[in-house]
C-alpha cells in the first residue's frame, strides 16, 4: 500500500486530477488510514508549492492542485474538512470597500487554509468599519485587506486607519495585498504587503509562528 | 500659423517614427485615462460611463488642460464594452453604484462546460449572440451606440491635432473564455478538458479575427489594442501558454497588422518570460504596451529592435508619487527605453485618483528630455 500512496503524492504533484481521486477512492475502499493518505496528497501539494516558489509552476497549477488537495481532504475526512474555520480565527481577510475583486483573495484564503490558518473570509466591498468590528469581535492577530482598484488605497487606509486608532497603535498586524506595492504600503500604514497569494499566505504562517500563535505544519494532522 | 492639421500630421508623424523604431523629433506621449479624465473633469462617473459622446469631450478636454499630447489611446469610453472582452456581467455606476464609484467587473461563471461543446457543434458567432441576450442582458442592443460615436470621435480628436490612436481593441478566445467560465474554473478547464477547450478556441478565433477585420476596415485606425489580461506568462506555464495563448495572439495579431493597422499589445500583468516570443510578430508594425508588471527594461532589450515600446508610468506612481519622482522615472524610461522606437504613456490606464500634476509632469517630461 505504501507505493499505492506513493503514487497520490505522484498524482497531486503531476497535477493529475482524475487520477488523483480514483488512487484516493481506491486506498479509502481498501481500509487506508485517512490521515496518511491525506499526508500523501499534501506530500504532493508541497512538491507544487516547492516548485511554484522556485519558478518552476505557475500560479494555475498552484489553484488546481490546492483544488485536487482539497477535494482528497473531503472524501479523507468529509464534508467538515471543508469548514470555514471561523470560530477564534487566525486571520480576517476580506476585499475593501469598493472593490469587487475577489479571486486573488480567495486563492489566497485557500493557500492559508492549506497551511492550517483558520480565516474568516469577510467577502468583497467590506467597509473599514466591518474590518474593525471582526477584528474585534475575534481578537484575530492579523488582518489581510485585498484590493485591486487604485480607488481600494484609500479604502485600505481608512481601514488601517480606524484599526490603529482603535487598538492605540497595537492590535492586529495589518496586510495588504493586490494591486500594492512599497509605496502604496507606506501610504496606507499598513504593516506589510504582498503580491503574490502563497507568499502573502507563508508570511501569516511566519508571524503566527513568531508570536508562537500557531504551529501550522501540524495543524493539519492535528484535525 | 499652424493649423490643427498641421499638428495632427506633425504628432502622427512622431508617433510613426516610433513604430518604425527611428528616432522622431521626440519622444512622442499617447497617453489613456478613462475615470481619471472624467474625475478631473468633476463629471460623475454614471454619465460618463455609458455617454460615448460625452466621454470624448471629456477626454480631450482633460488632456488638452493637462499638457500638449501627441495622442490619446482611445477616443471615448463606453462600459458596456468590457462585457464584450471579459464574457461577465459588470457593476455600473448609478446603476447597481453610487453615481461616482468605479465600475467593476463581476466575474462570476456564467458560461458552464458545455458552452464549449456549443461552439464547437454551432459556431462561434451564434454562440456568442445567445450569450450577449441571454446572459448579458441583450448585450447586442447596448453595443451600436458606441460603434456609431467612435468616427466622430475620431474626427473631434483630429480637429484638435490629436491623433486617436488606438480606439479598435481586439483580443483572443483565451481572454473571453477565462472571463466567462470566471478564472478558477477555466484553469481548472486547462488540465480536465484541455483539447475541448482548444477546440472551442479555434473555432472562435476564426469569427473573432473575422470581426476584427471588419472593425479595422469600418473605423480605419492608426492602431487597434490586441489585448491581453489574465493570459499573462505569470500566470500559467510555458507549456499552457505556448498551446492555449501566443498561436492565437500571432494569427490576431498578424490579421490586424494585414489590414494596414498597427497592433498596440496591451499587456497587463506579468510577460516578461515569454518576450521573446513575440519577435515571432511582424517587426515594426507592433507597439509593445505593458502595464508596469513586465519588467520594461527587460523588454527593450529583447525587444529593442523589432517592436516599439509604449510606456509604462506605474498606477500607483500617479496617483500616491511625487512629481520629482513622476520625472525621475519618465526620464529613465525616455533614456533607456527611447529615444528611438519609444511613445511615453501610463501603465495600463491613468488611475482615477492620479494626482493631475503627476499627468501633467508625465506629459510635460517628453520636452523636458525626450527631445
Amino acid at each position: 500500500m505504501a507505493r499505492l500512496q506513493s503514487l497520490i503524492a505522484k498524482a497531486v504533484e503531476q497535477i493529475e486530477e482524475e487520477k488523483a481521486l480514483s488512487l484516493v477512492e481506491f486506498s479509502l475502499r481498501s481500509g487506508e488510514d485517512p490521515l496518511a493518505v491525506l499526508g500523501e496528497a499534501k506530500r504532493g501539494l508541497e512538491e507544487v508549492i516547492a516548485k511554484y516558489n522556485q519558478g518552476e509552476l505557475f500560479l494555475a497549477d498552484l489553484v488546481v492542485a490546492a483544488d485536487i488537495f482539497r477535494q482528497v481532504q473531503v472524501r479523507a475526512l468529509g464534508a467538515d474538512a471543508e469548514d470555514e474555520r471561523c470560530e477564534n480565527p487566525h486571520v480576517v481577510f476580506g476585499t475593501v470597500q469598493s472593490d469587487i475583486h475577489d479571486i486573488g483573495k480567495n486563492i489566497t484564503i485557500a493557500a492559508m487554509r492549506y497551511y492550517g490558518l483558520r480565516v474568516l473570509d469577510l467577502g468583497v466591498d467590506v467597509p473599514p468599519r466591518t474590518f474593525v468590528e471582526y477584528a474585534g469581535k475575534t481578537g484575530a492577530p492579523i488582518v489581510c485587506l485585498s484590493g485591486l482598484i487604485s480607488d481600494a488605497y484609500e479604502a485600505m487606509r481608512k481601514t488601517v486607519s480606524l484599526l490603529k486608532r482603535k487598538y492605540r497603535g497595537g492590535g492586529p498586524v495589518t496586510i495588504i495585498g493586490g494591486l500594492v506595492n512599497e509605496s502604496v504600503c507606506e501610504y496606507v500604514g499598513a504593516d506589510f504587503w504582498a503580491k503574490d497569494c502563497n507568499k502573502g499566505a507563508e508570511l501569516c504562517a511566519s508571524i503566527l509562528h513568531e508570536r508562537n500563535l500557531f504551529s501550522a505544519r501540524t495543524a493539519r494532522k492535528d484535525k | 500659423m499652424t493649423t490643427a492639421n498641421d499638428l495632427y500630421e506633425e504628432r502622427l508623424e512622431r508617433i510613426l517614427t516610433a513604430v518604425r523604431l527611428e528616432r522622431p523629433d521626440r519622444v512622442p506621449v499617447v497617453p489613456l485615462g478613462d475615470s481619471f479624465c472624467a474625475r478631473h473633469q468633476g463629471v460623475k462617473l454614471s454619465e460618463f460611463c455609458t455617454n460615448p459622446e460625452l466621454s470624448n469631450q471629456v477626454m480631450l478636454k482633460c488632456f488638452m488642460e493637462l499638457g500638449e499630447v501627441d495622442g490619446i489611446q482611445h477616443t471615448n469610453f463606453y462600459v458596456h464594452n468590457l462585457s464584450t472582452a471579459w464574457l461577465s456581467r459588470l457593476k455600473i455606476p448609478g446603476r447597481d453604484l453610487p453615481e461616482d464609484e468605479l465600475w467593476q467587473v463581476d466575474e462570476v461563471e456564467l458560461m458552464s462546460e458545455s458552452d464549449y461543446d456549443a461552439i464547437i457543434n454551432d459556431g462561434f458567432r451564434p454562440f456568442i449572440e445567445r450569450f450577449y441576450l441571454e446572459r448579458l442582458d441583450n448585450l447586442g442592443e447596448k453595443l451600436p451606440v458606441f460603434f456609431m460615436s467612435v468616427p466622430s470621435a475620431m474626427q473631434a480628436m483630429k480637429d484638435h491635432g490629436i491623433v486617436p490612436f488606438s480606439p479598435a481593441i481586439v483580443t483572443i478566445p483565451y481572454e473571453l473564455f477565462c472571463g466567462g467560465r470566471s478564472m478558477h474554473q477555466f484553469l481548472r478547464d486547462l488540465y480536465r478538458i484541455p483539447d475541448k477547450v482548444q477546440a472551442a478556441m479555434d473555432v472562435a478565433i476564426r469569427d473573432m479575427i473575422e470581426d476584427a477585420r471588419m472593425m479595422c476596415g469600418m473605423i480605419k485606425p492608426i492602431a487597434a489594442w490586441v489585448g491581453g489580461w489574465r493570459a499573462a506568462s505569470e500566470f500559467i506555464s510555458p507549456r499552457h501558454w505556448q498551446r492555449f495563448v501566443f498561436p492565437y495572439y500571432k494569427q490576431m495579431v498578424e490579421a490586424v497588422v494585414e489590414e494596414g493597422v498597427i497592433a498596440v499589445l496591451h499587456f497587463d500583468s506579468d510577460w516578461t518570460r515569454d518576450l521573446e516570443y513575440l519577435r515571432e510578430l511582424p517587426a515594426k508594425r507592433i507597439v509593445f504596451s505593458p502595464d508596469g508588471s513586465t519588467d520594461i527594461f527587460k523588454a527593450k532589450q529583447v525587444l529593442g529592435d523589432h517592436a516599439c515600446i509604449m510606456g509604462d508610468v506605474p498606477a500607483s506612481l500617479l496617483s500616491l508619487g511625487t512629481v520629482e519622482k513622476v520625472e525621475e522615472y519618465c526620464k529613465r524610461l525616455i533614456e533607456e527605453i527611447g529615444p528611438a522606437g519609444f511613445i511615453l504613456a501610463q501603465g495600463c490606464d491613468i488611475p482615477p485618483n492620479a494626482r493631475p500634476e503627476n499627468v501633467a509632469a508625465m506629459i510635460a517630461s517628453v520636452k523636458k528630455f525626450g527631445a
